[in-house]
């Protein structure tokens, strides 16, 4: 999968290069129940030009976290600490501190986003060419009328879209090609970072694997650095160098790509990879993890995936592990784990131990 | 527990398929029983003790939740507001000619005290035959929360049952009902009611209520175009979801579909309807009756309007008589708004949880 | 009665259990094209063999036209030509029942398949209504419950009670799957079952429909436009490409060795984890 990896723009940046994203000790809280953490204290750094991938399934804090950044987060939830720090060519931002205003100005033109179900997104009314140019407009209101039409059929070409058809409408799209509007909209202020949560998880495979080439593409092109938001893993790995783990609200797992496919340092991250049955003969499921998720306000106290892994111990259920990096094969990778037990013998998490129980029929956990 | 699974194409003759007459070639519905029990489920004795004790339930729950949902409505400061509003003209109504400090329609009732202002005697004076306001006002209430719920009742059933029948039909049966609902429509309320009432008013004296049934059945018959307009367009959009589907395929009748599926699902909007309807049918009521076109043998708060004008109260000054059938009018419209506005949430279990 | 209704119309149990003969569908667009009236070709006259006990992947991109092939197999939408038997027995009235109570759909998006009004258990026990299995009360509740129990819900009273909005997406798709069970099918046509759940909850789904595949003896039919999931559930796939099959045989062979471009392609576009072995 080197050919697919690399296609997609995947190991072209050098580790040192310098961080334009740092996030540190973000903890948002639901405003009705201020002990309800949704996120809780994540801390990640994006580098310029790299491409970040936060993965976790529903419900575990991921698009908070997206949104936070973002500065959209909804009514019903708030940012009680943690800092931003936006490091962009226009000089360093403290996202945290930003006014309503001020933030309106970098979102778009500094920070945008592909946002989830995006393919709805589009004004029904209203022509793609017209869509584009009005977030051109609203950030860059002197520009004449020649040059916003002339970048507007610019980013089409950019994105894979006919220019001529930019005075058609939504409607006249396919659910792929109304996916690459959206990566267009997204990058008609010449943003640096671009957020994409969940940008391919309404599409088929086929189509799926085209937006994954043209985000590839773009972030070759343009320089860009990328935010991914996913729950598969699959696609994360082909589109992005660095992977973030969340679960219930916490990162468990972060690092390279290679190194936490390779040797998973939590149980959670070992399970989703093992689900994603790569090296299954036809015919056979992957074990399921039991359980569930918790929710936000029903989390265990301590390990938070203690319930549900197969290697839990007393000390899982009474002493939370905090996150720290680990060296599996003996050299610093930038690798980090929040398990008591990592780094693993034998360089990664084993598979489960026999004789453990199956999902089936027994008592979920709510 | 991987290899959960048979591997390769099994073939039709699988261990089930022996024992286990699959089709419908047995006939009998015992043996198809019996194999729908082989291939099914099997309920053990604890589901049979579970399912005995819910069966229990549900059979005395019906009471606890019809007080659970009462008190939810009275828990929001609107919903109690308007229940007391409500409950007040309810119990005049029922009990009026008993509340009443005098019949209005006795002989004894008449007086030369004709259109003084408020008294021991009368409390809101009397009119221009003498007769005590205050009954009247109070014996009002009845012809309005008749008027009103029944009105209201009539317009919702028809609107529920063209709107659910049109937007799942689709077709011609959509096409002729929206042309029919289009026509009600656009038919100017107060006038069509004037011109119906005026030539049905001649043989109201065979109904059972008289007059009042007249305007009951004009103003219920000619209000059902909005509520069908309404739960058409929400019953096109439930007809698309994925339940609706889920039932054709298991193979429920339409009448099913519709009674079962979309119904519960429109009976919130159809709710919030019917009582910004009531509403309307009580001002409707008031209009005819001020029109002269009311029921001459009862009293109504919007007769009382017009005898109030046509005796030159207004003029007069004399607010006692013509102020308090407009503030009850609007009393009673204001307590069914408020109870509208807290009963659509209750509907929605969505919604229950919250608060 | 119920024995009247099927003199005659003996379900041969060598049949295949569902069959298409040449099935297309056409929808009229809305326009004219060159004053002549639009069509849109769904399926092209397609062939189908679904046999017993088989777990067939029907697969495919949207607009493929396996939504509508899995839709005309159920009888659920009549085709513009072609003919479906079940039990090798053409639909009518009679066998059409037969059908709705011995083949079971599961839907794509567990948020919609189940009415936000209704009690779990209402919904789970409507199936045992509409055919008049067991009797009103405590059997047909009691049915409802063992369903519930057989598709993971333990204890099922727990659930009997609750609203689909009390429930994850993972658990709304067990009432699905509960709600079909009590039925006691032949055979259950899951419409990407999985598609819009988490990886963890997919696995429990999928493993659910595999050990009452393996105890029970359920046929099933999946379509997807998800590779992996054909590959871990079913014994043949047949791949659909604007309302044609142009690849049919064993999942082992299909994936092994594709013959159709398309099919090629489609096992390309998967991405892969194993970035190990650069």
């Amino acid at each position: 999968m080197t050919t697919a990896r690399q296609q997609a723009g995947v190991g072209l940046i050098p580790d040192a290069a310098a961080p334009i994203l740092q996030i540190s000790g973000l903890t948002v809280v639901s405003r009705d129940k201020p002990t309800v953490h949704i996120v809780d204290d994540v801390s990640l750094t994006l580098r310029r030009g790299e491409a970040l991938g936060i993965a976790g399934e529903s419900g575990c804090g991921k698009t908070t976290t997206a949104l936070a950044i973002m500065g959209l987060l909804s009514g019903g939830l708030k940012r009680t600490s943690g800092e931003l720090t936006f490091f962009g060519r226009n000089g360093t931002k403290p996202l945290h501190k930003l006014s309503g205003a001020a933030m309106r100005k970098v979102r778009w033109a500094s920070i945008s986003m592909v946002f989830q179900g995006a393919m709805n997104a589009l004004d029904p009314v209203k022509t793609v060419g017209a869509q584009i140019a009005e977030a051109i407009v609203l950030h860059e209101p002197r520009l004449s009328r020649s040059a916003v039409l002339k970048r507007v059929s610019q980013l089409l070409d950019q994105v894979g879209v006919a220019s001529k058809r930019s005075v058609y409408y939504p409607h006249e799209f396919s659910g792929g090609q109304k996916q690459r509007l959206m990566i267009a909209l997204a990058l008609a202020c010449r943003p640096e970072l671009v957020i994409a949560d969940e940008p391919t998880t309404a599409l088929d495979v086929i189509t799926q694997a085209q937006i994954l080439d043209l985000i590839g593409e773009l972030r070759r092109e343009l320089g860009l650095s990328l935010l991914m938001i996913t729950h598969d893993l699959a696609v994360l790995a082909q589109a992005c160098e660095k992977i973030a783990v969340m679960y219930a609200g916490q990162v468990v797992e972060t690092g390279r790509v290679e190194d936490v496919y390779r040797f998973p340092q939590h149980p959670y991250t070992a399970r989703l990879l093992d689900l994603l049955g790569a090296d299954d003969a036809p015919g056979t499921l992957p074990e399921p993890i039991p359980g569930n998720q918790p929710r936000p306000d029903a989390r265990p106290v301590a390990c938070r995936f203690h319930d549900r892994c197969a290697f839990a111990t007393e000390r899982c259920a009474t002493e939370a592990p905090l996150l720290r990096e680990v060296s599996p094969q003996g050299m610093v990778t930038d690798h980090w784990a929040r398990c008591h037990y990592s780094p693993w013998a034998g360089g990664r998490v084993p598979d489960r131990p026999a004789g453990t129980a199956t999902v089936d029929g027994k008592q979920e956990v709510l | 527990m991987p290899p959960a699974h048979t591997g390769g194409a099994a073939p039709g003759g699988t261990a089930f398929d022996g024992t286990v007459p699959g089709g419908a070639a047995s006939g009998s519905r015992e043996a198809d029983a019996a194999a729908r029990l082989a291939r099914g489920v099997r309920p053990t004795d604890a589901h049979l003790a579970a399912a005995a004790a819910i069966t229990q339930q549900e059979r005395s729950g019906r009471l606890a939740r019809i007080a659970y949902t009462a008190r939810r409505i009275v828990a929001t400061p609107q919903g109690a507001l308007g229940v007391v509003i409500l409950l007040i003209f309810v119990v005049l109504a029922v009990f009026g000619h008993w509340i009443a400090p005098q019949d209005p329609n006795a002989p004894t009732s008449f007086s030369a005290d004709i259109l003084t202002g408020p008294s021991g005697a009368h409390w809101l004076g009397t009119d221009e035959n003498g007769r005590d306001v205050m009954s009247e006002l109070i014996l009002g209430a009845q012809t309005s929360m008749l008027i009103g719920f029944v009105a209201a009742m009539v317009s919702s059933v028809i609107g529920t049952a063209v709107g659910i029948v049109a937007g799942f039909s689709g077709g011609w049966v959509d096409r002729g009902l929206t042309l029919l609902d289009d026509w009600f429509l656009v038919l100017p309320l107060v006038p069509v009611t004037v011109l119906a009432a005026s030539l049905l008013g001649s043989k109201a004296t065979n109904l059972p209520l008289g007059q009042t049934m007249v305007l009951i059945i004009v103003i219920g018959a000619f209000g059902w175009a909005g509520t069908s307009r309404i739960v058409r367009a929400e019953v096109m959009s439930l007809k698309s979801r994925g339940f609706v589907e889920r039932s054709r395929a298991l193979g429920a009748s339409h009448w099913r579909i519709m009674t079962r599926d979309i119904l519960p699902n429109v009976m919130p909007l159809v709710l919030a309807n019917a009582v910004i309807y009531v509403s309307l049918a009580i001002l409707t009521e008031s209009t005819l009756s001020f029109l002269g076109l009311g029921d001459p043998n009862r009293f109504s708060w919007g007769q009382m309007l017009e005898h109030a004008q046509s005796a030159g109260a207004m003029a007069a000054g004399n607010f006692a008589y013509y102020l308090p059938p407009g503030i009850c009018i609007t009393l009673a419209v204001l307590g069914f708004s408020l109870l509208g506005h807290s009963i659509e949430p209750l509907f929605d279990p969505r919604l229950k949880e919250r608060r | 009665m119920e024995g009247s209704v099927h003199e005659g119309s003996a379900i041969d149990e060598s049949a295949p259990l569902l069959e298409a003969v040449g099935v297309s569908v056409r929808y009229r667009v809305r326009g004219r094209h060159r004053g002549a009236a639009r069509y849109l070709t769904a399926l092209d006259g397609v062939n189908l063999t679904w046999r017993e006990g088989e777990t067939l992947a029907l697969v495919g991109e949207s607009g493929s036209g396996k939504s509508t092939l899995g839709r005309v197999l159920l009888g659920l939408l009549p085709p513009t030509s072609g003919q479906v038997k079940y039990g090798g027995l053409p639909i009518t009235k009679a066998v059409e029942r037969k059908l709705r109570r011995d083949v079971q759909l599961i839907f794509q998006d567990p948020y919609q398949s189940l009415s936000p009004r209704s009690t779990v258990g209402t919904q789970v026990s409507a199936g045992l209504e509409i055919h008049e299995i067991g009797e009103r009360g405590v059997e047909r509740t009691a049915i409802g419950l063992a369903a519930l129990s057989a598709a993971g819900l333990n204890p099922p009273e727990v659930y009997w009670r609750r609203y689909p909005h009390q429930l994850s997406g993972g658990e709304r798709q067990r009432v699905v799957i509960a709600g079909a069970m009590a039925l006691g099918p032949r055979a259950l046509v899951c419409d990407e079952p999985v598609s819009a759940l988490d990886v963890s909850v997919r696995a429990q789904v999928l493993n659910v429909l595999a050990t009452l595949r393996s105890q029970r003896g359920l046929s099933l039919l999946f379509i997807t436009h998800d590779v992996r999931l054909a590959r871990q559930m079913s014994d043949r796939i047949v791949v659909l490409y604007r309302g044609n099959v142009v690849e049919e045989g064993s999942t082992a062979t299909v994936l092994a060795d594709p013959q159709h471009d398309y099919t090629k392609r489609l096992l390309a576009a998967v991405p892969s984890v194993r970035v190990g072995s650069r």
